[in-house]
């Protein structure tokens, strides 16, 4: 891998030391608690059994065990732990607002995606990148091993945010272009009126497992700007004259908090997993509470 | 809403000097957001939305050019019209003149001015007092204070018009002048508005209401009637009479000339709308009585279609001239066809009170009298003990700066530029008016005290150049007509309607008559000499009988004021259109000044809490 500035900074030692860190933990994550019952179940060669449960019509008459009917008279199939594959698609926002915020949102989230694709691939699973704004951009499709992360990194080091924010309208698309589904990873700030739930909707019916993790800067949570000042909007340029004062400041953290409790609200009802990334808090650490309750890899998977 | 001062409203120019310093003002700080559409939230549930946010965010600069609207409109004495209802004290002016006898289709003008005042006095609230001034030539309180509507309209109903000009003006102060400043009472003028003189003050005064009447339209008058002796031709004479149209429309207008009851001349003359016409008639003959013009046409305003004037015979007028030679004063003197000029050079002690009593004028040119008897004298730089203005020194150069131009000795001349090499400084009592003035001392006086009448000059013909002046033959005949006035003139000065007739009787008169043109005889003490008769309110001839003898004064109005009888308004023409004929509705005028002032104060007020709230 040739190294370029932008990918000796972004991917220094302690960088790299953090992401083994991760690695373990996720590791970790997968074979402990989670590991247990499928809710459906895969065939294949190397299956490893899971459980039993009884037979329904339909059912693929090969799986049934017939020594279980011989001593109890009633038709059960055997369930296998899949060793499939996983296929990780990372969908990252690159918007023009995703440049806002100290730290910066899009380096925030751009280490989170690195950080996940290295564990994903470190598990042997396929790993995808793509970016959007107004529109799905070209971008890496899945591929597996280590040797893939390179170019990967390679691909997010040279991101920059532009564009305008159609969240909703970019997940239906590439709902509607992917062809196996998987667990979809989604980083953005959506700072969109027109909202995700239509997106998250058209992943969830494709049957993607979905996890939203929304990256914010605490100042568009809480901002704390004062006195008479113009508005301007990254990414439509519109402006707004208006004195900033504690009453609008704790209007704006009230219209925050809807709008954020509306995004949950979204996920729960299209069963998507949310997290909200503040760049406040390092990246790492996120990720270490994010990765430790299991909510990506340790997910249990339908 | 009517402004009383509307040259305030200049400082409306502070507007734009606001606009400007808030441009001024420092900008607002950019700041990138990464969403408008949560803020814009935030405003509408704090605010209900972007347009009250800018207007909230403009409050201060809005507030600031309130508060100077307001003021220059406090400034300027806004008022407004309101349906009046006597609320306090109330004096009413009800208008006598002239111009209230005319009369038109909705009637007399005095008639219906006397029911507007009527209907005022139906206004007045319990415990509320009124006060009645009549508004002829002098202001007469017809009722005092009163309580007593009954007593009011009864003073209302008995007041007349009269045939002189009014002083609306003197009326209206008298009024004013009643009024408890500590209440809010007001003064009601019911008037036609022909005395433009009180203009300023029904518009710029809170506590007038002037209600306006009007009727009748046409009318053509006499302003002007003279007689005088041509210059060059004994016992002939010109006779002057100047008409004017006042209506809006082309008259023809037959005029009578008439002396001692024969007609001297006969014509129609034609008069365009607002035209003045001078007319000139010669006459020969014998003239002892009365000349009379006559218009003789039906116009809605008769007053002024009379005018007398009282004639006679230029006399011998005897002059004693005491100088020590004064070519100018001389010649003057000899260019008089009646006058008859003795010339000394020096004052005869002994014989000089003889002297002055042959004589009907005596002029001391420079030289001082021992003493100056009843007569006629004119002082020039010369002192009499009888005569209170004394010299202490002199002047050199004193330059003319102000002269009484009303001043019947001072009538039809100017003074500008004239030259005088030193002067007397004059000292007088503080009552005696000098006529002329210059900035170091008085050079005129006018004294006259019993049966003397004294003119007082104070400076050296011979040291001027005033002989070389148009001014100086007019001086010198106006100074000969006051101090001889029945004999130096072919007619008496005609008296205007409402001026005092200033009756001299002979010595040891205890009464003597009057008879008023009406035919009215009324008998009158001799309570002093001369004797003031002030109710000349009627047009005519009145006759004044002292014992035997008996002379006749003409009183007429020609007055072009009076006459003018076109309907006045003091408010918009569209507003006196609105008004049309007949009595204006009594509205009163509420000052408004208090409140913009008060809203003024307010607004500066919410500024700066405006500006609390943003700092």
């Amino acid at each position: 891998m040739t190294a370029t500035p932008e990918m000796a900074e972004f991917l220094d030692e302690e960088f790299l030391r953090k992401l083994e860190q991760l690695r373990m933990l996720a590791r970790r994550g997968i074979k402990g608690p989670a590991k247990g019952e499928h809710r459906s179940w895969r065939s294949g060669g190397s299956l490893e059994f899971l459980d039993y449960r009884r037979y329904q019509a339909g059912d693929d008459f090969r799986y049934v065990d017939w020594n279980v009917y011989g001593r109890l008279d009633r038709l059960f199939l055997k369930l296998f732990q899949s060793e499939e594959d996983l296929t990780v698609h990372v969908l990252l926002d690159r918007s023009r607002s995703m440049g806002a915020g100290r730290p910066n949102k899009f380096l925030h989230a751009q280490r989170i995606a690195a950080a996940l694709a290295y564990i994903a691939l470190a598990n042997l699973d396929r790993v995808g990148l793509y970016t959007f704004d107004d529109g799905l951009r070209a971008g890496r499709p899945p591929e597996r091993g280590r040797q893939a992360y390179a170019g990967l990194i390679r691909d997010l080091v040279g991101l920059k945010p532009e564009g305008r924010t159609d969240v909703s309208a970019c997940l239906s698309a590439y709902a509607q272009t992917v062809r196996r589904p998987g667990v979809v990873v989604i980083l953005s700030d959506l700072m969109d009126p027109q909202g995700c739930e239509a997106g998250l909707s058209a992943l969830a019916q494709r049957r993607f497992d979905v996890a939203l993790i929304q990256v914010l800067d605490s100042e568009e949570i809480a901002p704390t700007a004062s006195g008479l000042t113009t508005l301007r909007e990254m990414e439509t340029g519109q402006t707004r004259k208006l004195t900033l004062d504690p009453a609008l400041l704790e209007a704006y953290r009230r219209r925050a908090d809807e709008w954020l409790a509306g995004i949950r609200a979204a996920c729960l009802k299209t069963g998507a997993d949310y997290a909200l990334a503040e760049t406040r808090l390092p990246f790492e650490e996120f990720l270490l509470s994010y990765l430790s309750a299991g909510r990506i890899f340790g997910r249990k998977r339908g | 809403m009517q402004l009383l001062q509307p040259q305030a409203l200049w400082l409306l120019g502070l507007v734009p000097v606001l606009i400007l310093i808030h441009a001024l003002r420092p900008k607002p700080r950019s700041l990138e957001v990464t969403n408008l559409f949560l803020w814009r939230e935030a405003q509408r549930e704090r605010q209900g939305g972007w347009g009250l946010s800018r207007f909230v965010r403009n409050l201060p600069l809005l507030l600031q050019i309130l508060a100077v609207l307001l003021a220059s409109l406090a400034l300027a004495r806004p008022t407004v019209a309101r349906p009046a209802r006597i609320g306090q004290d109330a004096v009413l002016v009800l208008d006598v003149s002239a111009s209230m006898k005319a009369h038109g289709q909705a009637g007399g003008r005095f008639d219906l001015a006397r029911k507007a005042a009527l209907d005022l006095v139906d206004t007045l609230p319990r415990g509320r007092r009124m006060m009645v001034i009549e508004a002829g030539a002098r202001p007469v309180v017809r009722l005092a204070y009163s309580q007593d509507r009954g007593r009011v309209r009864q003073a209302v109903e008995s007041i007349r018009p009269t045939d002189a000009p009014g002083e609306l003006k003197k009326s209206l102060e008298l009024a004013l002048s009643f009024l408890d400043p500590e209440q809010e009472g007001r003064v009601y003028l019911v008037s036609d508005g022909a005395d433009r003189s009180v203009e300023d003050l029904v518009k710029g005064h809170p506590r007038v209401q002037l209600v306006l009447v009007a009727a009748g339209r046409k009318n053509v008058g006499l302003v002007r009637f003279e007689v005088r002796q041509t210059p060059t031709l004994q016992g002939e004479y010109q006779i002057m009479v100047e008409v004017m149209n006042f209506s809006p429309a082309p008259v023809l207008c037959p005029l009578l000339v008439e002396v001692d009851s024969e007609t001297v001349a006969a014509e129609t003359i034609g008069l365009k709308p607002r035209e003045k016409k001078r007319l000139f008639f010669p006459y020969a003959g014998p003239i002892a009585h009365v000349a009379a013009a006559k218009l003789e046409i039906k116009d809605d305003f008769e007053t002024d279609n009379r005018a007398w004037i009282v004639l006679n015979e230029a006399q011998d007028i005897w002059v004693l001239l005491v100088s020590p030679g004064n070519y100018f004063l001389e010649t003057l003197l000899a260019a008089y066809p009646n006058l008859k000029v003795n010339a000394v050079r020096e004052i005869a002690a002994s014989s000089w009170r003889e002297q002055t009593a042959r004589h009907d004028v005596v002029i001391l040119d420079r030289v001082s009298p021992p003493s100056t008897p009843p007569g006629s004298y004119l002082l020039i730089q010369a002192f009499s003990p009888n005569v209170p203005i004394s010299g202490r020194g002199e002047v050199r150069q004193p330059r003319i700066v102000d002269w009484d131009e009303k001043s019947p000795l001072l009538a039809g001349l100017s003074l500008t530029g004239v030259n005088i090499e030193s002067a007397v400084r004059a000292e007088a009592p503080r009552g005696l008016k000098p006529l002329v003035e210059s900035r170091q001392t008085p050079l005129l006086f006018a004294y006259e005290k019993g049966d003397l009448r004294a003119v007082w000059l104070g400076f050296d013909l011979l040291r001027s150049d005033l002989p070389l002046k148009v001014a100086f033959p007019v001086l010198m005949g106006n100074i000969l007509s006051w101090l001889h006035p029945d004999r130096f003139r072919v007619s008496m000065p005609s008296l205007t309607a409402g001026e005092p007739l200033v009756v001299r009787l002979l010595p040891g008169t205890q009464e003597f008559s009057i008879r008023r043109p009406s035919g009215l005889w009324i008998k009158q003490m001799a309570s002093s000499n001369p004797f003031e008769y002030a109710n000349t309110d009627e047009v005519g001839i009145y006759t004044v009988i002292e014992g035997e003898s008996w002379r006749r004064f003409a009183v007429n109005l020609l007055n072009e004021a009076e006459s003018d009888i076109q309907p006045v308004s003091y408010e918009t023409p569209r507003q006196a259109e609105a008004a049309g004929p007949g009595p204006a509705p009594v509205q009163a005028r509420a000052a408004l000044w208090t409140l913009c002032l008060l809203l003024a104060a307010f607004s500066l007020l919410f500024e700066w809490l405006a500006w609390l709230r943003e700092g």
